[in-house]
């Protein structure tokens, strides 16, 4: 059945009508299918790329099981019956999220990359591309109203939440269609989301730091944003009895030192479930440690790096995907006792089905789908979503840089403080500025290959160095070969730096911004900020700053997104970008006027 | 606050046979002996060290007239009177260098020490005089001995998991204790084994310090021993592993005072370990239902500030640690947010015994009022203490390098002039009836004893729920107190409850 409907759209490449209706623009495709030119790959004939699933959702009354592919921007279909991969389509770019509608027939993806909220539609093994729609720059993370009429999109580098409208979907007749009804603006990059339907509330949870939201979806406003000890905050879900909403996330200490014993004791990072009561969460005056509890996950001697996302199993308990160990846990809300299953690399998302029965894992850096027996508790069947290509320099460094196993009893990852390649923006007593006792800020690794020399201190002339050092002496674990190193090198040079505000529609309307970048060169700024070389350069200064060692000289971090980063100076000082010119006077050798102050920080978040 | 690390001292001893240069001894020559030319420049870098990184250093001509006096006194020699005068007159490098030369043919030629007791090495003992007068304690430990104690600040010691002993009768070597879990319990070692034959040789009548030696070694390397229970016919054989054997620093017992259960913590010391240790105890007492939590710190000594920091954040949500300052300035420490114990009242047990970071620890508690503290003074012996190698790396000086302070800026530190040698009884009675601000003074005076520590924490808990008293022990307190009634029926007999 399938393989003929696949030849027939071979044939033709693809047919468009164009239909205006009300203003809006459908585009009905016919899906591009996935072909390998020979068929001795596999029965189906995949091609080989590399897929990185990130997301899955069941349909068709849960026969079929479709898996979300970051990288080659594919759904993968897979028959739940046989766990074989029936079909392959292109639907995205980069595709970040995917979300079931109640109708069990509709599902929307979330392309990162064209900026669009994909509407499909799957019935009877047939998928169809229903429309597209532009959102905020960015979207990584989807969540759809219980009744299907709206959806939430979170949007990470335009750090906002657009409401979608879905229209039409009661009648078959007409076609659904999509409209962007509010976007709600955040005061960082968001990712993960719960939507508690019933009290009206979206809770939105910051990608890199330890910030949670809560918008009021009726007002389509910002409720409440408050900061909880935490980052990576990579799963959110409500506990059975709805009473609790349990995150995934991380913890590191600032007080700590990334040494042998700090880390192994499990006092440098720890990974743990924290769960808050709605009552709390949703008060948006109420501290949220009032009635918080934390489990913590891994105990010394094993770790659980990079928990993220996690779902309701039988009993009450959750199952957390635990990235960096190639593993997921069976948890009650208890500490040092979780069950250990093992899965493939990097498990990020879970999706378990209605009878509470199997939990399907995406094996994000293993192209696989793990399927896990919840009775057993174990992984019956690890499927594979097909051929790989060979895998390059970089595609190496990634997996490595992602791999918990490479730290010392397994506490972190490099991703569990430079997350996604970013920055948590906390604070790390380590080596790298060749002492202990004045911690400094993580640096932001996205596009660090145009920012040498490197290190607070500036020290380190080539990269490798760095990645060799850090692995040494801050992760502590299995010391990697000189090619290993380069990889990671190649993966951090492949980085781009974060979207400036022209992509991310940050732009202050009042400001424009020549006027801040006046400002910036007539305060000088540009002599250790330079604009041509990354708001960098390759010196060290000395700005009457220095640690709790003495140090006075300083490598001026980039300049280059700066909107995405809390806090700033090498130890956090300045909790604005204002206060490094109100409180701090970062090298100021005049008094800026207030309108000059303004232009100045809009220009400086522009970058 | 003199203390010196006996076993260094041995250690030193021992090693001195090593040390000392073959032609030291039987030159009786005027001229300059190339030996304490040596000896004496390697005391000067003792007291330039100290001079350089201790927080408060006594002077270099202070120490070395220290040290002269422990030399001339080792060598049952009578002091020369005028040194104090001469030394006086010395500030340059050399002339101190001159100094201590002199002192040393002086000694030598009139040396009592009898000739069948072991070669000193004379450079290690104008040190111990010298860091003997060093405030907050100084001390020499050789790099081998170092490693190990860095281990077990650590809780990573690596050994076969034993408490040694000597029996001095029997002059065998006698295992006093077997850890739990440990290399040695691991195949069949019992308290009070005594340990007869180490890799096949015989251990009778050998040193401690060399029985140490041998069984000391890296992780995964193998000691065979033969093991006997005292009285037994049968001599074992076994061959240990060596391991890393973490110790247990956090004793727990729960304790029902008027129905409630109360968790007792005795902290033997501070380690890299504590925290991870209070976790694993806060997942006991939710378990239990405990009611409260009372921590012990009596005889609680020293530890690394960097841990007390660490359990510090623990304990407090969003607070002021206090500060240490250092010659480079006063850094301040503030813990994050998430604190364990969290809704459970706490009281802190605390003595003259209880010293350094562990009274600084006490005290942030008591500061930020998360726990009120019951006992008698602490020591005032807020230093923070730093290890630097010093002659090519064969020894470690430790000293203190830091003040600690609480958070409004009190130093934990007895001023100098009032310091009191242990032991002077009538003047530490006269100390005791006010309040200094150099020592963690408790909310709730009186001697607490073993029997009725707990009794007395509770009652002192009951006794300060004032409507004054701070909000979390109000809020705690009802959830700890299921009814309110007005008389222990534990009472101490050694005192009274004073209100703080």
């Amino acid at each position: 059945m399938s393989f003929r409907t696949f030849s027939s759209l071979s044939e033709t490449s693809s047919a468009m009508w164009s239909i205006t209706i009300r203003g809006c623009v459908i585009v009905f495709i016919s899906a591009l299918t996935v072909f390998a030119d020979d068929d001795t790959s596999n029965d189906v004939g995949l091609k080989p790329s590399i897929r990185r699933p990130v997301a899955l959702a069941l349909v068709q009354h849960e026969q079929r099981l479709v898996v979300g592919n970051q990288r080659s921007g594919t759904l993968s279909i897979l028959d739940t019956e046989t766990h074989q991969v029936i079909q392959e389509v292109v639907v995205a770019q980069k595709l970040s999220d995917l979300a079931m509608l109640p109708d069990g027939m509709h599902l929307l993806v979330a392309d990162e990359m064209a900026h669009e909220l994909i509407l499909l539609r799957f019935d009877d093994d047939q998928l169809q591309t229903v429309s597209r729609h532009q959102v905020a720059p960015y979207p990584v993370s989807i969540s759809v109203s219980q009744k299907g009429d709206q959806c939430y999109v979170a949007s990470l580098w335009s750090h906002a939440v657009t409401v979608v409208g879905l229209t039409d979907f009661a009648a078959s007749e007409t076609t659904p269609t999509l409209e962007s009804i509010a976007s709600i603006k955040l005061p960082f990059p968001p990712r993960k989301q719960l939507l508690l339907d019933t009290h009206d509330r979206l809770v939105v949870a910051d990608s890199f730091g330890g910030q949670l939201a809560v918008i009021n979806i009726n007002t389509q406003t910002l409720e409440s944003a408050r900061r909880l000890p935490a980052h990576n905050i990579r799963g959110i879900a409500l506990s059975e009895d709805k009473s609790r909403v349990f995150i995934s996330q991380q913890i590191l200490n600032e007080l700590a030192r990334a040494k042998f014993d700090d880390l192994h004791w499990g006092v440098l990072m720890t990974n743990v479930l924290r769960h808050i009561s709605v009552e709390t969460l949703l008060n948006p005056t109420a501290d949220l440690l009032d009635d918080a509890r934390t489990v913590q996950l891994g105990d010394v001697g094993s770790g659980t790096g990079d928990p993220a996302e996690l779902a309701n199993v039988p009993d009450g308990q959750f199952i957390v995907a635990l990235a960096g160990v190639n593993q997921v846990a069976v948890t009650r809300d208890q500490p040092f006792r979780e069950q250990r299953i093992s899965v493939g690399a990097r498990p990020t998302a879970i999706l378990v089905n209605d009878d509470q029965t199997i939990a399907y894992v995406a094996n994000t850096h293993g192209d696989s789908v793990s399927v896990v027996d919840l009775q057993a508790q174990k992984q019956t069947e690890e499927v594979s979503l097909g051929p790989s290509t060979e895998l390059t320099a970089a595609d190496r460094g990634e997996l490595l840089f992602f791999d918990a196993r490479l730290s010392h009893d397994h506490w972190m990852s490099c991703h569990s403080c430079h997350s996604d390649g970013h920055t948590n923006s906390l604070l790390n007593d380590n080596l790298g500025d060749g002492s202990y006792g004045a911690p400094k800020k993580v640096l932001s690794l996205l596009g660090v290959s145009e920012t040498a020399p490197w290190a607070w201190n500036g020290n380190i002339t080539r990269l490798e160095d760095q990645i060799a050092k850090s692995f040494q002496t801050t992760m502590q674990g299995p010391s990697l070969s000189e090619e290993q190193i380069a990889d990671v090198a190649a993966f951090l040079n492949r980085l781009p730096p974060p979207p400036n505000v022209l992509t991310t529609g940050n732009a202050s309307k009042k400001t424009p911004q020549h006027a801040g970048a006046k400002v910036f060169r007539q305060l000088d700024c540009a002599r250790c900020h330079a604009p041509s070389s990354s708001f960098t350069s390759p010196t060290v200064y000395d700005v009457g700053l220095h640690d709790e060692l003495g140090n006075q000289k300083f490598n001026p971090p980039s300049l280059r997104g700066l909107q995405h980063r809390e806090r700033f100076f090498h130890d956090n000082r300045a909790q604005s970008l204002e206060e490094v010119f109100t409180v701090h006077r970062h090298q100021l050798d005049r008094e800026p006027t207030d309108d000059e102050l303004q232009q100045l920080v809009e220009y400086l978040r522009s970058l | 606050m003199i203390r010196l690390s006996k076993l260094g001292f041995l250690l030193g001893l021992i090693l001195s046979v090593g040390l000392a240069p073959p032609d030291a001894w039987g030159d009786e020559q005027e001229s300059t002996d190339p030996g304490h030319a040596t000896t004496a420049e390697k005391s000067l870098q003792v007291a330039n060290l100290v001079l350089a990184k201790h927080i408060d250093p006594p002077t270099r001509q202070e120490m070395i007239l220290a040290g002269v006096r422990q030399l001339f006194s080792t060598h049952d020699v009578a002091l020369p009177t005028g040194l104090a005068a001469e030394i006086s007159t010395l500030t340059a490098d050399e002339e101190l260098s001159q100094f201590l030369v002199k002192m040393l043919q002086q000694v030598q030629a009139e040396s009592k020490r009898p000739t069948d007791q072991p070669q000193l090495d004379d450079a290690l003992v104008l040190a111990h005089g010298m860091l003997g007068i060093v405030p907050g304690g100084a001390s020499l430990t050789n790099s081998k001995e170092h490693r190990v104690n860095e281990q077990l600040a650590e809780n990573r010691y690596v050994g076969t998991g034993i408490v040694l002993h000597m029996n001095d009768k029997k002059k065998l070597p006698v295992m006093a204790q077997v850890f739990e879990d440990g290399p040695a319990d691991k195949v069949g070692a019992l308290d009070g084994d005594f340990i007869e034959k180490i890799n096949g040789e015989s251990t009778f009548k050998v040193s401690l310090v060399e029985i140490v030696q041998l069984l000391r070694g890296p992780a995964g390397s193998t000691v065979d021993v033969t093991l006997r229970q005292p009285g037994s016919d049968d001599a074992r054989d076994y061959t240990i592993t060596r391991g890393v054997v973490p110790i247990k620093t956090v004793i727990a017992r729960t304790v029902t005072v008027k129905e409630a259960p109360i968790a007792y913590l005795k902290l033997d010391r501070i380690t890299g370990s504590a925290v991870h240790e209070l976790r694993k105890q806060q997942q006991e007492l939710i378990d239990e239902n405990t009611k409260g939590v009372i921590l012990d710190f009596r005889g609680l000594s020293s530890g690394s500030a960097h841990h007390a920091v660490l359990i510090s954040d623990a304990l407090l949500d969003n607070a002021p640690i206090g500060h240490i300052r250092s010659r480079t300035g006063v850094k301040p420490f503030q813990a994050s947010r998430d604190m364990l114990f969290a809704d459970l009242p706490m009281a802190v047990l605390v003595d003259q015994r209880t010293v350094g970071s562990a009274e600084w620890l006490a005290a942030a508690l008591q500061d930020n009022k998360r726990a009120i503290v019951v006992g008698t003074r602490t020591y005032g012996g807020g230093y923070n203490r730093g290890t630097f190698p010093i002659w090519d790396g064969d020894i470690v000086v430790s000293l203190s390098t830091g003040i600690l302070e609480r958070p409004d800026g009190r130093r934990l530190v007895k001023p100098r002039a009032t310091a009191t040698p242990p032991g002077m009884v009538a003047e530490m009675m006269a100390l005791q009836q006010q309040k200094v601000s150099w020592a963690v003074e408790p909310d709730h005076n009186g001697t607490v004893n073993r029997r009725n520590a707990v009794a007395r924490a509770y009652t002192a808990l009951e006794n300060s729920m004032t409507p004054k008293t701070d909000q979390l022990i109000m809020r705690a307190a009802r959830l700890l107190l299921a009814d309110k009634s007005q008389n222990s029926t534990e009472n101490d007999s050694t005192g009274d409850a004073t209100e703080g």
